[in-house]
């Protein structure tokens, strides 16, 4: 056994749609270690949520489908299992948390019950045993009054609860693997930092890995150990949360690095990125961010950068990256 | 840009409904002098019901000036009353109680027809540019309305005006023939920026307007909105539930609590050191884009109360880490110390 608890190497996810075939999600690798947080940022349509949904294979079944790639959980290559063997997998080693806790919580069924669905199904444990499961979890996730909130409705709690729910449920099994998609955008910044903290703390108690995708980059300064950035499909950079922050290379994650505005700093003129996100159907032929990009070459135009890495472990995905290295070297 | 710029052409409905309704000398430095706004929701315990059984305080008592020119941020989280109170100021939603002055002018008192001419001065920017455009008009119909509904102007003249809108906003005129669904986020939301442009309004309520972006997008937006605010002279109310973000584009910044300002402060002195217990909690959970960060946060317990049924004395108190039986009693009011507000009963 690798000492990698997921390993995707390759994927590639592609959306049937009146348009043509988009490919959200164009030849990407990742590598999760046991108890390790791993982020993946990028903005709307870069194709990370899509990644998560497919390593998940929760792909919405008629049109999206894994068209190349490995996804390798444990050893064992998820896209060639059974549905029946996914199954045995999701919810069970495997669990997600998703952004809207409201839509992803059945309206129609007490807190107890959703809670519980997960064990009952894959510890096989009777209804007796699986209500005394949920209260304890919910308990974990720091809510008060568990005995009567099993009880209760999913619209008779707040967000934050909501999303605590959402945790307790994705926990229930322990799972070595917790996707989290935009796990706090939609909740306020004071309740936001409790979820964060009681993410950190579940974390350390069980040692799960976190795959954390969010577009927020305090969010991943604050919560991962690596960091992947996305653009258009494809990853731009990898490297250590440190790196990233302090000597960002790709001019895309320095440009998204700039023109935060930040809550430290004086008030001036916010740097931004130029243009808007290719459409998905209309790619540059070169370099997908050329066009938006600030240095870019002749090259950039007509050909791809490919995704390369330096000693350290720092991947980049840029020419004048490329050129720098190999003038060093020469 | 220049049709930008004809402020008496627009405004003459505004100046004559200023002289009969002016009852006080106002300071020239202020532009929009809000008092003791207040909206109350009933709660009806049956339908149909003609008696109340309580009320939702969504704004509470809300007291502000507002300077020609500035940005006054509004911050707080959700349900603290921050959209209501934007919407309050405009009448977009009646006002329980209050007063609300336009340069003299009691826009409270004005009646419906004057309420509508009125409006060219004030205009709004809002949140979601999805919800906000009509998706079966094009970018052009959208923009001709207000010039038609306020203004006699001829074709030649409408279309000039529009051309220039776009321009101004960083649209090109060409896209005026395309419909909202064929802009990006960012560029329906310049859509939404131009249309409230349209009137040469002095005062812009904009709520949430970069809340819906991405922060590529988001800061061609804010610069954008700064930059139409040094060439026109605007005045914006801007109200947003992102620190970093008030920070960048306001002089001075309110945070509100269940309805209530809480604190009132220039932006530098606000951030360097925040006075209100609760100012203090949302300003260290801001998570910050440095893992080397300092961070000695302060974490809140629990939800915000229902402001249908707030607390007793101070509504922050059954969050605040340093309340004391005073708070539990007590209401504290909104004091000023120097050029500063707070509502706390520890600088009393």
């Amino acid at each position: 056994m690798t000492a990698e608890l997921l390993e995707v190497s390759g994927l590639r996810t592609e959306f049937v749609t009146g348009g043509g075939v988009i490919r959200a999600v164009d030849g990407i690798d990742l590598k999760i270690s046991r108890g390790e947080t791993l982020g993946i940022v990028g903005e709307s349509g870069c194709g990370k949520s899509i990644t998560s949904l497919s390593i998940m294979q929760l792909l919405p079944k008629k049109i999206g489908r894994i068209a190349a790639g490995e996804i390798r959980f444990k050893g064992e290559d998820l896209v060639r299992k059974s549905a029946r063997d996914i199954r045995r997998v999701r919810g069970n080693r495997m669990a997600m948390i998703f952004q809207e806790p409201m839509t992803s919580l059945n309206p129609v069924i007490r807190i107890g019950r959703q809670v519980a669905e997960s064990a009952r199904y894959h510890l096989k444990i009777g209804r007796k045993e699986a209500e005394l499961l949920s209260i304890e979890m919910l308990r974990k996730v720091g809510i008060s009054r568990p005995e009567q909130i099993v009880k209760q409705y999913p619209h008779e709690l707040s967000g934050g609860m909501r999303q605590r729910v959402m945790i307790a449920m994705a926990m229930v099994c322990k799972p070595e693997l917790l996707i989290a998609d935009e796990p706090t955008t939609a909740l306020d910044v004071t309740i936001q930092a409790q979820i964060l903290d009681l993410m950190r703390e579940l974390q350390q108690e069980e040692g799960t890995a976190i795959l954390m995708i969010t577009h927020d980059l305090g969010v991943v300064a604050e919560m991962c150990d690596r960091v992947v950035v996305m653009y258009a499909g494809q990853v731009v950079e990898e490297t250590d949360v440190r790196t990233l922050f302090r000597s960002p290379q790709h001019p895309y994650t320095q440009g998204l690095l700039d023109s935060l505005p930040q809550l430290s700093e004086g008030r001036e003129r916010l740097a931004s990125i130029p243009g808007q996100v290719p459409n998905p159907l209309e790619l540059p032929p070169g370099c997908r961010f050329a066009p938006r990009c600030p240095v870019k070459m002749r090259q950039c135009e007509e050909s791809a950068p490919e995704l390369l890495s330096t000693e350290s472990g720092h991947q980049c995905r840029c020419f004048l990256r490329q050129m720098e290295k190999e003038a060093v070297g020469s | 840009m220049s049709t930008l710029n004809k402020p008496e052409e627009t405004l003459n409905g505004a100046t004559s409904l200023q002289g009969s309704d002016s009852l006080q000398p106002t300071d020239s430095d202020v532009l929009l002098e809000i008092r003791n706004l207040t909206k109350h929701y009933p709660i009806r315990k049956k339908m149909f019901s003609r008696q109340p059984a309580g009320a939702v305080r969504a704004v509470d008592g809300v007291s502000l000036s507002i300077k020609r020119g500035e940005t006054i941020g509004i911050v707080g989280e959700s349900g603290c009353g921050k959209s209501t109170t934007g919407r309050a100021v405009l009448r977009l939603v009646e006002p329980t109680a209050g007063e609300i002055r336009f340069e003299g002018t009691d826009i409270r008192a004005l009646n419906p027809e004057q309420l509508r001419k009125f409006r060219t001065n004030m205009q709004m920017v809002f949140q979601d540019p999805y919800a906000s455009l009509d998706p079966r008009w094009t970018v052009r119909q959208i923009l001709e309305e207000p010039l038609r509904t306020h203004e006699t102007i001829g074709q030649k003249e409408l279309e000039d005006r529009i051309d220039s809108l776009m321009e101004t906003v960083g649209l090109s005129p060409y896209h005026a023939s395309r419909f909202p669904h064929e802009f990006s986020g960012g560029q329906r939301q310049r859509v939404g920026i131009a249309r409230a442009l349209a009137l040469n309004p002095r005062f812009i309520v904009c709520d949430e307007p970069v809340s819906a972006l991405d922060v590529s997008i988001q800061s061609q937006v804010l610069n954008l909105m700064q930059d139409l605010q040094q060439q026109l002279g605007l005045t914006y109310m801007f109200i947003s539930h992102d620190l970093s973000v008030v920070r960048f584009i306001s002089d001075r910044v309110g945070v509100m609590y269940l309805g209530k300002l809480v604190e009132l402060a220039p932006t530098a002195e606000m951030f360097a050191e925040p006075l209100h217990p609760y100012t203090k909690a949302l300003m260290s959970a801001v998570p910050q884009p440095d893992p080397d960060a300092l961070r000695d946060r302060i974490v809140l317990k629990g939800d915000v109360p229902s402001p249908a049924n707030p607390p007793s004395g101070c509504a922050f108190h059954t969050r605040c880490p340093v309340a004391t039986e005073r708070c539990r009693a007590e209401l504290p009011e909104l004091k000023t110390y120097g050029n500063r507000q707070v509502a706390c009963h520890l600088y009393a």
